[in-house]
């Protein structure tokens, strides 16, 4: 068993040790990484185990992903309970990242509310969503519910795209599929819809290519 | 440059005066404070209460400064009581302000603000930018966005730009600040349900972005923030205090607990502890040429490092030599 000095794990986050001694050192000692919305890193790692037991997942296209820098994931839900947790179990097994996913969760009372931000929840507001896309996060946007009509997209609101726009974080559609209550989800990555091009483009015209792009990933998935 | 430092009394002036000392391009620093300066310095200092207005005008029209570097904003329970800490920050500000501009040379303002200025009502960004318009829900909140308006108004007369550097709570073994002296306490109160996180910002980090802004005025605010965040539970057990958890009922009683031992809590720490308190700051580097190098996890590392009070049995020193 290798010793890793405290210091370099502090300059490399890879080099951290996550078995469960070590979670329980740095809890006791207080030395543990707690960001600014309210994620606990610790937590995260401590609950995999329990989420790859709860939900089986098929993730397709998670190549899309990126390693490092921004990204917003413009998700389907159908009731909207399990989706931003299964997608955040994607992202955590496809890239090893924290996803930080906008919604009601965040602002539940009662300790709740409190429990879903140490797991990246975040609150949706546009100047939160700027700044998460700043800090270089991948953020997750939930449409609106489609509880009778699962494979039709709604409206995609235009001011989030806006803040991706800004920031250039690219736009990734994902058709999250599966029955509230069931253990297989199937969650479908787009082709991103780059922000990065010359001139003004109209978030408008992004919310529709990206509901273009939603509806055929849903249509797909039908067949 | 002539420099006016008004709070030049407290951490942040003093360091600012010795750091400036060095400086070719500052010609002269007067500092103005209720309280000597801590340690020594080379600037020409005058002690005068700020609500003395005759006496603070005299001087600061004597002086003609080019910049004036406000840090006279007194935060509750830091330096002074909440009554006189606010009425030190408005006569103060409102003395100083009024004098440079009248004094006709001046061509930039920087003003010690801090991020309380947002406010953290319910639905309030959780890390605002300077995008963000200040709604302040404290006492303390209101009293910096006040000082912050007085000193914009003075840039408009004067035609100077007006830097308002919004810092994030500033904690340290040597400075008097009523969030320091609270995790210093034997036994630390913490929300139970939530403990959110707070930032903070080391006085080192402070004085250089101090001294950025006077070198580069920014016409307009910038947060200045350490990296990362604490909570007050975590802050306790890496200082090796008892953290306790508290619920909303109980906070009366663990702020009277504080006050008898010796921490009183002001409504914006309380606030702190209860709501969170964080900013984006990753606008500094880019606008003022200068980040933190300090996280705030090595702030509160650094709070807690302060050698305690270390009691020598005499004979011992020889013998442990």
């Amino acid at each position: 068993m290798t010793v890793i000095d405290a210091e370099l794990a502090a300059l490399d986050p890879d080099l951290e040790r996550n078995d469960l001694p070590s979670i329980i050192g740095r809890r006791l000692s207080g030395r543990f990484t707690i960001d600014e919305w309210g994620l606990d890193r610790d937590l995260l790692t401590a609950i995999t185990p329990f989420v790859r037991a709860r939900w089986g997942l098929r993730i397709e296209g998670a190549e899309v992903l990126p390693e490092v820098g921004p990204a917003l994931l413009v998700h389907t839900r159908r009731i909207g309970i399990s989706e931003p947790g299964v997608l955040a179990a994607a992202v955590h097994r496809s890239t090893g990242r924290p996803l930080r996913a906008t919604g009601y969760f965040a602002s539940l009372p009662g300790p709740f509310g409190p429990l879903a931000r140490r797991l990246g929840a975040v609150p949706v507001g546009s100047a939160d969503l700027r700044s998460l896309l700043r800090a270089g996060e991948v953020v997750a946007l939930p449409l609106g519910r489609e509880v009778r009509q699962p494979f039709h997209v709604g409206p995609v609101p235009a001011t989030p795209l806006a803040a991706a726009l800004v920031a250039g974080a690219p736009i990734i559609p994902v058709a999250v599929l599966g029955v509230e209550l069931g253990r297989w989800w199937t969650v479908r990555f787009g082709r991103p819809i780059s922000t990065r091009r010359r001139g003004v483009v109209d978030p408008a015209d992004l919310a529709d290519v990206t509901r273009q792009r939603l509806q055929s990933l849903l249509t797909d998935a039908r067949r | 440059m002539k420099v006016l430092i008004t709070g030049m009394g407290g951490e942040l002036g003093t360091r600012l005066a010795n750091q400036l000392a060095d400086d070719p391009s500052v010609e002269a620093v007067m500092g103005l404070d209720i309280d000597p300066p801590r340690r020594r310095h080379s600037a020409e200092f005058h002690r005068v209460d700020p609500r003395d207005r005759d006496k603070a005008t005299a001087l600061i029209r004597g002086f003609e400064p080019t910049a004036l570097v406000h840090l006279g904003v007194y935060e509750p329970y830091a330096r002074s009581t909440p009554k006189s800490a606010v009425e030190r920050t408005a006569a103060g500000t409102l003395a100083a302000v009024s004098s440079a501009v009248d004094a006709g040379c001046l061509d930039r303002i920087i003003v010690r603000s801090g991020i309380e200025v947002y406010g953290r009502r319910r639905g309030a960004p959780v890390r605002p930018d300077e995008q963000v318009r200040p709604d302040p829900t404290t006492p303390f909140g209101h009293q910096l966005l006040q000082v912050e308006r007085v000193c914009i108004e003075g840039g408009l007369h004067a035609a100077a730009p007006v830097t308002c550097l919004r810092f994030a709570p500033l904690v340290g073994p040597s400075f008097p600040s009523p969030l320091g002296r609270y995790l210093r306490m034997p036994a630390v109160p913490f929300r139970a349900l939530g403990d959110p996180p707070f930032s903070l910002l080391h006085q080192n980090d402070a004085a250089a972005a101090l001294v950025a802004a006077l070198r580069r005025p920014v016409d307009g605010p910038v947060n200045v923030v350490g990296a990362g965040a604490v909570t007050a539970s975590q802050a306790a057990r890496v200082g090796r205090r008892i953290p306790v958890p508290t619920l909303a009922v109980g906070w009366p009683a663990a702020r009277l607990f504080s006050e008898f031992a010796g921490a009183p809590v002001p409504d914006h720490v309380h606030e702190l502890l209860t709501r969170g308190r964080v900013a984006d700051g990753s606008r500094a580097g880019e606008l003022l040429g200068v980040r933190p190098e300090r996280s705030t996890p090595e702030v509160v590392e650094e709070l807690y490092a302060w050698a305690e009070v270390v009691r020598v049995v005499s004979g011992t020193l020889d013998e442990a030599a």
